[in-house]
Formats: C-alpha cells, structure tokens, sequence
C-alpha cells in the first residue's frame, strides 16, 4: 500500500512541477542544427540503464561471459524495487533542483518579489510514522531581506493532504520584529479517538456505545493564523497570534462499526458533525532559548510559556482558555558533542461558563513519542535525551519520555502516578547547520513499538501554534 | 508442467556456462570525442548539500546492493582501450597548454563574494588589469608555502595526468605576501558537475559520468598526489566560449588538499579538537560519546610547506572521502590506465611542477623523492592488476602468416625482468570456438612477438587471449587483442585490458 502511495505522490509531485514550469520560457533554440534540442528541464534523470548508453567503441555483438543469465535473471527479479528506489530519489531531486535550478526560480522571486541576492531553499519532505499515511512533499522557503516566504504540501493519499502557506514579513531595528500570515488546509482520512482520560476505557466520562474503545473520524481543517513576534534580547522572544480555524469531523469512510460515532455514543463526542464551528483563538507566548543553533543538540536552556483565550463565532457557543509551559535544558556531559537534555512539557485548557469544548481541542501529546493516544484537560509530559556525536552531520540519540493526562490539577494522585505511560527509544538525527533534516527513531512502550522517519522539515516547524 | 521447469533451468546453466567474444565495430578508433560542438549556454547548477548527501549515502548505496548486473566497461574509452581527447580529458603530458592566461597582472581588483571552488574561507577573488578573474589563496599562519605551493604543483601534475585544471601561480600580493593565484572562473562556472547523471542542458554531454574512465580512476590519482578529499564542489563544469557558440568543459579545481596536506589539516584539527574520538562509526554508537580521549598530538612535517605526504602509498586501498559513484564502477582496466598515466608523466613535467611551487631547495627535493617513490607503488601496483601490454603492430610475415608485436611495460619501466615473464595465450574466432589452442610464449625483451599461421587468418575475426605470467604466476587478468582479417592480412580491431 505505501509502495502505491509512494508511486501516487512520485507521479502527482512530478505532474505538479511539470504544471509549474509550462510557464518557464521558451527554450533557446540551437545554432547548430546538427546540435539535439534543448533538452527537457523537468525530465527526471535517467536511471543508469547501460543498454542504451553512447560508447566510443562501437560493437558489432556484444561478449556473452560465464555467469551472465544468472545476472540477467537476478536483474528481472530487483528491476521493479531498484527503479522504484532511484526514481524516487532523482525525482524528488529533479523536482528539488527544478525549483532550485531552473527556469522556476526567476520566476518565483518575481512572483514573491525576491530583490536580487534573495535566497531560496527547497526541502523535499517524507514522514513515514507506525499508524499514519505515508507521507511526501515539498516545503519551498524564500527567503530575501524583510520578507521570507513558505509553501508546504504533503500527500499521503487522495484523501490525506496538507497544504500551506505562509509569509513572515521581518523589520528590523533595535527590537526586531516578525509580522506573519498564514493559510492552512488539511484533510486526513483516519484519526483515532479514544475518549478521554489516562485510562479511557475505565473513565465514566467516555460514553462507550459497543465493544470498540477506538473510534475512527476524518478531519477537514482550515486554519487562518497572524502572528506578532518580537525579540526582545538575542535569547529571548515575545509571540502575539491569532488564529481562526474550522474542522469538521465526520467518522472516516468504510470502517462500519469502527466510526467515531457508532463506538460512543450518540451526542456524546462534542464536535463531531454538525459541530464544525468557526473558533477564533488570541495567544501570548514568550521563549527563551540559549541555544547557538537549532540544528545538532548544543548547551542551552529553552524556556516557553504561553497562554491564550479561544471562543466560538457561529450558533455553537464555546469558550475556554488555553496555557502552558516547556523548560528543556541541554547539558554537555563529559564531550560539548555529548548532550543530555532534561524536558517538562504541560499543557492545560480551562473550560470557561460550563461551555463544552469540542474533543479534538483537548491538549494531545505530540511530545510523546510512545503512541499520543491520550486527551484531556491536563496533559504532562517529560523526558530526558542523551544525544552524542556520531559523524559531522549525524548524531544518535537515546530517550525516555514519561506522560500523563487528568481532568484536573486537582486530579492527580498516586494511581495517576502508578498509571502513568512510558516510552523508550533510540533514534539517529541528521542535520544541516541550521535544521534537523531526517530523523528515524524507533521507540518501545507497554503500547506497542512506534517507528517515526521524516526527512526534511517536520510538521511543527515553526512557532508555539504550528505544534498544534 | 513438470518438465518444462528443469529444461528451462538446463537452458539457464547451459546459458550461464556459454562465453562468446564481443565483436567490435569495422570503423576507425576515436582520438577526439568531438563533445565541443557548440551549444547555449546551459544553467549553473545550484549544489543542495542534503540532496547529495541523501544522494550518496542512501540511494547510491541501496541501488548499488540491488543491481547485480555485471558492470560495464568504461564507456569514454576507444576500441584501442585509450581514452579520446574530449571535455573531460586531455593529453598534454608536457603541459604545452596549462598556462593559456599567465599570473594575474597588476593592478588587481577586489571582488567580493561568491562561491569559492577552492573551499578555502579566506579565499579573496579578484579580477587583473587585464580583466582576467583570479582567485587568490593564502597559507595557514606558520605554514608558508603550504597551501600555495601544493596547489602549484598539484594542478599541474594533474594537468598532466589529462584533466583540466585551471593554471595556478605562486605570486606576491601587493602587501608582498605569498599568495597561490588561480585562475577561476574559466568561462563561466556552470558549479558542481553532476555525477550520478548527465548534465540534462549539455547535448554534448551523453557519456554517463559513473561509466567515464575518467573519473572512475580519480582514486588512483588521488593515492599518487595523496589527495585526502575529492569534494562535490572540485569538480566543476565551465561553460568556456561566448554564449551561443561555447561548450561545456569540466575541471577539478581547488588541489590544495593534495601532498598529504588535507591529512595534515585534519591532524591538527583533531589534535587542537577537545571533543576528540575515535574515528570509527561504530565504536562511537556504542560507547555513547563516553569513550576516552585519544592523545591530541600536534602532527610534524620535515619543513613548513610539507603535508603529511606519506613515502608509500597502497593504492589498492587508500581512502578518499566522501562517497564517490564512479569509483564505485573502477574494474581493473580502468585502474591499469591511470597507472600508465602516471607512469608516463615526463621527468621534466615533473620537475616544472615541482618549480612552479617556488618552495624552498630542501622541500622541493624531499617532494621530488616522495612522488617518485609513490609513483613507483601505483605504477607497480597498476601493471599487476591486469596483462599491462600494449600492441606496437601486426606485421604481415613471409608464408602468409602475421607477427603480432607486444610492448610490456612492466618490463619497460624496470618493475620486472624479461627472464621473469611468460605470456600464456590462445586464439578464438568470432564465435568463441579455439582457433590457436594455448600456447606459452617467453618475453624476449621489452618487446615480444607472438606468431600467427596463415591457418589462423583464414578467419575473419581472431580474438587473441594473452595473460601474462609473472614467474609463471598469472596476473588477474588477460590482455584481448581483437584482430579483423581481411584477405589474409590482420589489422588490430580492439584491445582490451
């Protein structure tokens, strides 16, 4: 099945950049007539296929040499596999560069107004993650002056597509400040839903309606998002956003009994169709970060607290607030390339009137990395990372991760504690100097085994909201 | 059914176990690959570091595990196993060409920014009185002559090899300071030549590069002139000639890495390094970073200017970073030939590379000595992977029959007396079926022949399967001559090492 999606996105992601080139301009026609024409500048490059290759010993028969069928049979058997791997590469390579190299980029600096000496970067993306659609894409960042810009999209399926769009407008001066706006779509065909609590099977809150404890929903999401930044000191920075987004849930099709709303039930998961209202959410968030780079794990500590206010603009009347903090320390032990970093990350939405809130706005716990199969009203998680140097641009990684979720502060006890989930993992990192560009880690957990792979920048790239 | 199964696999082994020669084409050998024809100036190719690291290390490593095919010989070379002069290579062991421009001319011009092909960071790029660009490379601090003369030398020794290199020259800047000035950009610099593919804008360019002689034999190089590194950005394709009626020619640029200073440099940074560790990948996985300091040891060359360069080299062995695609292709013939390069470099080639790097007398002669001595350990190491023959002539000999004349150039180059050398040979026709059963035939001198009956040339096409013996021991692989007979009289058709 991933091989097909694999295949499905390779075609769309080549369709879509040979849609954006027709508009590049006419090739320069030869001078010299006994000269090939231009070649194509989207042609993907070719495998290496010998047969056809140009020699400067031309050969009236080809040797035949002792060994040669068996090699020619094995050739039958990998030819499918071994194409597939390389066009997946050269095609994301020839769409990378295509943009990067080619016609396009003329094009899409005066498109943006890139001024000359703009800089314009392409990250081919691919997240391969234990019970998520498989992944493609291409993030294109441009970068001038005053203005960067970005443009996402992933493929994962017909019907699992994210697409974004943003603009981060810099002004500089003593306090440097960063106005953005953004548009997201996002359509995924399978999410769980698993109720609340940190045992949801067990909660009397979850309404369960049969034997299933899983209930599956697709989601359709759009969110509009502007931003205020400021950086008030080199480490620290000050986040004003506001946010107004839609999702209608609806259960995912051809799964029966397994829908979101044959397995609770009926009215008892608040926000599923026809609860799609429109909210409007306004956040202050501020960070510190000592850090030097953002790319491979180096000394630093990095401090984040925000708190906002959501509420709904349509018939359905909700409103609650949302707070929460991160601390993380990087360490250096015994090597500065040696890196153990400690982390607590809480997450807290407060009910504001006795106004429902609709379930997928409940805190999850995308810092997990066991299965985030938990909400509630209070999430915890912390952990701790050892990372160490492996070559210049890899490192490994170790972790553990703890994580809890309970209605309440006031909630919480020793079963809580007793009942608490953890995950532990090994991982290798790969890094530009400024990024995390792949990562594959795999963890283990009383849950079951969670592999995660992405290469090229990952989906909560950017600021507080973007983690979401 | 059940018979169909093991007749089909009886096919197979009977196919499996079927060797027949290659025929070559009846045209003349090619001496120029006429890749110059004039073509629009193509695209400069923005190099993406994750892709090609991507590139390297995972696709070229899966496809390569998934493809059993035999893999082909190089595809730049002529039927007389030479490679043809083209864009990527030239023969000008004397380096009659490598100086077309001449040190920069004052008064200089600074220019600022840009890529520099060099890799050096305080590489300054300037432009001569004449308008001609430069690029300007300092030594270390302590380390005079370094750098400077080593990128001196080294483009010049690799000139004389056959690739293009633009010419360097040790001068003084206007504060009087040793400065090596290359000159760069040659035309117009397209960036990092393309190696897992052809470069798709260039018509001329239809070779694919993994399968270039050329550049699947860039490690022997590399051992000779002890290059640590051969990085994405030193090879480099130029558009040279005005728009329109240009071509593309392709360079390796930025030698000052070469005479074992790319060693020396990675020694000092590892010494002066505090997170110092140990090398190995897998010792660092499971030791977690924890594993003891080695001793930081600050590396020691006999002078100033000298690298690490080592007196020996195994070139069999001998490692350059990163991942390279063609390298992954070399078969012995394509190492054989890059062996007989550097065998051929002349003295006096050698001498005025040396020169040109306007080090001091002792530094000079220590240099000289090591590249002798390297050269001899390629040299030898090369004529030993392969019969290192080459056909002088055929002679049409009284009675109908044909004296085949081989030169041996292990013989020739005092690696191996001709009391020590055997030749053990047969003869097939086109068809694979014996013609001349085996026979051994004793070196004479340098020169040996080895005799045809006019039997023999009744046919059309002979393939001459000669595999040298070195005190009756054979070396891996023969020497074919491939013979095309017509009216009784043969021509050389194809050799093949």
């Amino acid at each position: 099945m991933h091989a097909l999606l694999l295949a499905v996105g390779l075609a769309l992601l080549t369709v879509l950049t040979a849609g954006l080139a027709e508009a590049a301009p006419e090739p320069v026609p030869s001078p010299d007539p006994e000269v090939e024409g231009e070649p194509d500048p989207l042609k993907i490059p070719e495998p290496i296929e010998d047969d056809d290759e140009v020699t400067h010993s031309p050969v009236e028969r080809e040797g035949v040499r002792s060994g040669d069928a068996a090699r020619d049979i094995g050739n039958v058997l990998l030819f499918v596999p071994r194409n597939v791997v390389d066009y997946l590469f050269r095609g994301t390579q020839a769409a990378a560069n295509l943009v990067a190299n080619e016609q396009l980029v003329p094009r899409y600096k005066r498109l943006l107004g890139i001024p000359e000496g703009g800089e314009f970067f392409v990250f081919p993306t691919l997240f391969a993650e234990t019970g998520a659609p498989f992944s493609i894409g291409l993030r294109m960042v441009s970068s001038s002056r005053y203005v960067t810009t970005q443009q996402r999209f992933g493929f994962g399926g017909v019907n699992d597509v994210v697409v974004e769009s943003r603009a981060v407008f810099d002004i500089p001066g003593p306090l440097p400040v960063a106005i953005s706006v953004e548009g997201f779509y996002e359509l995924a065909s399978q999410r769980e839903y698993r109720g609340v609590g940190l045992t949801p099977a067990r909660d009397p809150r979850n309404d369960f309606n049969s034997q299933e404890r899983i209930g599956l929903y697709k989601e359709r999401r759009v969110r509009y998002l502007g931003s205020f930044g400021l950086r008030l000191a080199d480490p620290i920075e000050v986040y004003l956003s506001a946010s107004l987004q839609r999702r209608q849930i609806q259960n995912t099709n051809d799964v029966g009994s397994r829908g979101l709303s044959e397995v609770f039930g009926p009215g008892s998961i608040y926000g599923f169709e026809p609860v799609d209202p429109w909210i409007g959410y306004g956040e202050m968030a501020a960070r510190l970060d000592t850090r030097t780079t953002r790319g491979r794990p180096v000394p630093g500590v990095l401090m984040e607290v925000y708190s906002g206010a959501a509420r709904s603009f349509t018939r359905e009347k909700m409103s609650f607030l949302r707070l929460g903090w991160r601390l993380q320390g990087f360490v250096p032990i015994y090597r500065r390339t040696n890196i153990l970093s400690p982390r607590i990350v809480i997450d807290r939405i407060v009910r504001l009137n006795e106004l429902p809130i609709p379930f997928y706005e409940l805190p999850r716990q995308p810092d997990f990395r066991g299965l985030d199969t938990r909400r509630d009203d209070l999430s915890i998680v912390g952990g701790v990372d050892y990372s160490w140097y492996l070559t210049g641009f890899m490192n490994a990684r170790a972790f553990v991760d703890l994580a809890t979720v309970a209605p309440g502060i006031s909630d919480f006890n020793f079963e809580q504690i007793k009942a608490m989930r953890y995950a532990a993992g090994f991982g290798l990192d790969i890094f530009s100097t400024t990024a995390t560009i792949a990562s594959i880690s795999l963890s283990g957990s009383p849950e079951g085994a969670r592999v995660l792979f992405s290469l090229g920048a990952p989906d909560g790239f950017g600021d507080r909201q973007h983690r979401e | 059914m059940n018979l169909r199964i093991p007749s089909l696999l009886g096919l197979l082994a009977l196919a499996a176990c079927a060797t027949m020669p290659t025929v070559y084409a009846d045209r003349p050998p090619v001496l120029e690959a006429g890749d110059d024809r004039p073509i629009p100036q193509p695209e400069v190719r923005v190099f993406i570091s994750e892709l090609y690291d991507a590139d390297i290390y995972v696709r070229r490593e899966l496809v390569k595990t998934m493809d059993p095919r035999r893999v082909p010989d190089a595809a730049d070379v002529n039927v007389l196993d030479e490679v043809p002069v083209s864009s990527w290579f030239h023969d000008d062991q004397a380096l009659t060409t490598y100086a077309p421009q001449g040190p920069p001319v004052a008064p200089w011009t600074l220019h600022l920014g840009g890529e520099s092909p060099s890799g050096r960071d305080d590489a300054v790029t300037i432009e001569d009185a004449r308008g001609v660009p430069y690029e300007l490379i300092y030594d270390a601090q302590g380390r005079l002559g370094q750098t400077t003369g080593t990128m001196a030398i080294a483009s010049r020794l690799v000139h004389a090899l056959g690739y293009r290199t633009p010419e360097v020259h040790v001068v003084r800047d206007g504060e009087g300071r040793r400065v090596a000035a290359m000159q760069w950009p040659i035309g117009v610099d397209l960036g990092p030549t393309p190696i897992a593919s052809t470069r798709e804008d260039d018509p001329n360019d239809r070779i694919v590069h993994v399968n270039r002689r050329s550049l699947r034999a860039i490690r022997v190089m590399a051992a000779w002139l002890q290059i640590g590194q051969i990085k994405p950005r030193m090879l480099r394709d130029a558009y040279v000639g005005e728009d329109g009626k240009g071509h593309v020619q392709h360079f390796i640029v930025g030698l000052g890495g070469a005479l074992g200073v790319d060693h020396f440099e990675a020694a000092e940074r590892f010494a002066r390094n505090p997170d110092r560790e140990e090398s190995n990948f897998f010792f660092r996985v499971f030791t977690l970073g924890l594993s003891p300091k080695p001793p930081g040891i600050l590396p020691s060359a006999p002078h100033a200017s000298s690298g690490l360069f080592a007196e020996h080299v195994d070139p069999q062995s001998y490692p350059v970073g990163p991942p390279f695609e063609p390298h992954d292709r070399v078969q012995p013939p394509d190492r054989y030939w890059m062996a007989k390069r550097v065998a051929a470099v002349p003295d006096q080639t050698l001498k005025r590379a040396l020169d040109a790097g306007e080090l001091p007398k002792e530094a000079t002669r220590w240099l000289r000595e090591r590249l002798d001595r390297r050269r001899a350990d390629v040299v030898a190491w090369g004529f030993d992977l392969t019969t290192p023959c080459e056909v002088v002539t055929v002679w049409k000999r009284p009675g109908g029959r044909a004296q085949v004349l081989l030169r041996d150039l292990a013989i020739v180059s005092g690696f191996l007396p001709p009391v020590e050398r055997t030749y053990r040979w047969r003869v097939v026709d086109r068809d694979g079926a014996t013609v001349v059963p085996e026979t051994t035939t004793f070196a004479l001198s340098a020169i040996t022949p080895l005799w045809l009956s006019a039997e023999a040339l009744k046919h059309d096409y002979l393939v001459m399967e000669i595999r040298a013996q070195r005190q009756h021991i054979d070396l891996p692989r023969p020497l074919e001559v491939h013979l095309r007979v017509n009216e009784g009289v043969a021509e050389v058709a194809a050799v093949r090492h």
